[in-house]
């Protein structure tokens, strides 16, 4: 079954076509893929997204959460039109600023694990199992 | 209007103890939050102490430090040594830090007092703070419209006058947001200008903590009480105080209008800052049109790169060191991934989603590294506009509060960050004024860039207007401590 659908923008505030740059989006819907402009995201790759982030998938709404994801990939994707024209030699400037490696004190072991599930004997404890088989 | 100084005063001149101040706030925080939805949590127990010892300073005729005995609101992802602090999660319902920020060190070692702990979106993903685990605060000018977010409690205290100050921290202008629907004043300062030790992280490269106030003067007296350089934030810099160098002066001051972030802009919105602009050419102010051609890609480059972050700084939530925990698992990973999906709100899943994909193989140098190379040429833009202007003017946000509940998707919730997440991007300092009402009398303001450092250029512009308009457009609303 394919499903067809038109979301329209609803921010009446907001600037609407051409204005800030932003597109207007049309996304379709099938039983497995959304599609979004040329962003697609199938269900497969969302699942495998998921695992990379260590997020559990039960209980979320698939059609939803890949229509959200396409949707906003294709928004991001505009900065593939965008010429970088960086002068040569460009650098970061140094935001980072360096302390000398030498020992401070650190937390009591007791402190840190004052916020843990489980503890034992000094150490975080991690269970094999838990409820399900 | 409950200014710092007028509160100084007051106590200075023995017209009330920091007790009765302090108990006067909490008692109207805990009235006004049904409410407001403002705090998370209340700190009274630490308040009242602290302001007993205020008492016995003034009683001994000590002279006070700069925010001494002044109650204040702090957004909830900053950490409270002993306070649970819970960034409006699930995931963090019960944490309690077992040290404090640095910014919580620099206040107490002043004895301000901290009224409780300010509601947010969670993890400060957000730009209405409704996606807050504990529900979003309103707004106390009309609470049918959002607070703005991220850290709309700490805005929705000050304007509801359950807070003197607040302290917030902005990513993409959770700071200047929320003063801009609520009619304060919203200070994000020059990254590395104040240390982000003890505040959860969400896009470090972008993050910075700053404070919300009812005028200018007291956002100069917070950030001097907040900046400096911390050894154990590797970012951080310091700065320099800016409250003597208030002048409100600004005559020869260039201020620089970049047209792209007025195009369609609504006229209820665009009117006001058309006014600011006129009153600053009368304060002798030159007025430099500029153009800022990637504003464009500023919304796409900021969303990869702090998507990024977040995925990367979010992996420590594995719910064995602390956090939530699930209580059913077929194994480790399973656990993992249990914890972390019940810990996590919706919007914050999604941007962790989006965050692994753009840093995925095969996507790596189409979104993360060409937003990088953009973030560089528009830091660059940055540094071309300010040589030919002292500070640029720009809306804030382009819309009056939102109404509470609007059903909106993630891009049109995105797209009301336009005009403030630029500045975190380039890691300039920028202040939200308020400067006019919209058509339903709730607040717009108006937004000043400076160059890196230039906190005290900003503030007198803002200064200036303020003056200028006899702060006609502060306003917080009737309720809270009238004094």
């Amino acid at each position: 079954m394919t499903t067809s659908r038109r979301y329209s923008k609803k921010f009446s505030n907001m600037p609407r076509e051409g204005g800030y740059g932003i597109r207007p989006y049309r996304i379709m819907l099938t039983n497995n893929q959304t599609k979004c402009g040329d962003i697609m995201i199938t269900y497969d790759e969302l699942i495998k997204l998921a695992a990379l982030a260590k997020l559990s998938m039960d209980g979320e709404d698939m059609d939803a959460l890949a229509r959200d994801i396409s949707n906003i990939l294709e928004f991001a994707d505009s900065i593939a039109q965008a010429a970088v024209d960086l002068p040569e030699g460009d650098t970061d400037e140094a935001d980072w600023v360096f302390r000398d490696d030498n020992l401070q004190p650190s937390l009591p072991a007791n402190d840190i694990l004052s916020n843990a599930g489980e503890q034992q004997d000094g150490y975080f404890v991690a269970r094999k199992r838990g409820g399900l088989s | 209007m409950n200014t710092i100084s007028a509160i100084k005063r007051l106590l200075a001149a023995k017209e009330t103890t920091c007790r009765e101040l302090t108990e006067k706030y909490i008692k109207a925080a805990k009235e006004v939050n049904p409410a407001l939805n403002a705090y998370i949590s209340f700190t009274e127990e630490q308040a009242v102490k602290t302001a007993a010892s205020v008492d016995k300073k003034l009683q001994q005729g000590a002279a006070l430090a700069p925010l001494e005995g002044i109650p204040f609101c702090l957004k909830d992802n900053i950490s409270t040594k002993g306070l649970r602090t819970t960034c409006a999660s699930h995931m963090l319902e019960n944490y309690v830090p077992v040290y404090d920020a640095a910014v919580v060190e620099s206040l107490k070692a002043q004895n301000a007092i901290i009224v409780g702990k300010g509601n947010m979106d969670e993890f400060a993903m957000g730009s209405t703070c409704e996606t807050s685990f504990f529900g979003g605060a309103k707004n106390p000018h009309n609470t049918a419209y959002v607070a703005g977010g991220s850290s709309g409690g700490v805005a929705s205290a000050v304007a509801g006058n359950s807070a003197v100050y607040g302290i917030g921290s902005d990513t993409g202008g959770s700071i200047r947001m929320p003063a801009s629907f609520c009619g304060l004043v919203g200070l994000k300062p020059t990254y590395g200008a104040v240390s982000r030790r003890g505040l959860i992280a969400y896009g470090s490269s972008l993050d910075q903590i700053g404070p919300i106030t009812t005028c200018v003067e007291d956002a100069a007296i917070v950030f001097d009480a907040i900046c400096g350089k911390d050894t154990a934030d590797m970012t951080s810099r310091g700065s320099e105080p800016v409250s003597d160098k208030l002048t409100g002066r600004i005559k020869g001051m260039r201020i620089g209008i970049a047209q792209e972030f007025f195009e369609g802009l609504p006229a209820p919105i665009q009117k006001p800052l058309d006014d600011a602009v006129t009153v600053y050419r009368k304060l002798g102010a030159e007025i430099v049109s500029l153009e800022f051609p990637l504003l464009k890609y500023v919304l796409p480059t900021y969303y990869i790169i702090a998507c990024a972050e977040a995925s990367s700084n979010l992996g420590r939530y594995d719910g064995l060191r602390y956090g939530h925990r699930t209580e059913e698992f077929s194994d480790l990973n399973d656990f993992v991934c249990r914890t972390r999906s019940e810990g996590f709100g919706k919007e914050v899943r999604r941007r962790i989603l989006l965050g692994t994909y753009v840093l995925s193989a095969g996507y790596y140098d189409a979104y993360y590294n060409k937003a990088q190379l953009l973030r560089k040429s528009i830091r660059n833009e940055f540094t071309k506009m300010f040589a030919a202007c002292d500070v640029l003017l720009t809306p804030t946000v382009p819309a009056t509060a939102l109404k509470f509940g609007a059903d909106m998707t993630p891009v049109e919730m995105y797209q009301t960050d336009i005009c403030t997440c630029s500045v975190n991007i380039a890691g300039l300092p920028a202040v939200s004024v308020p400067c006019g009402f919209g058509e339903k009398g709730l607040p717009i303001g108006m937004q000043l860039i400076g160059g890196k450092f230039r906190e005290a250029d900003i503030l007198n512009a803002a200064l200036a207007f303020e003056r200028e308009t006899a702060q006609a457009f502060l306003k917080t609303a009737d309720m809270g401590v009238r004094l």
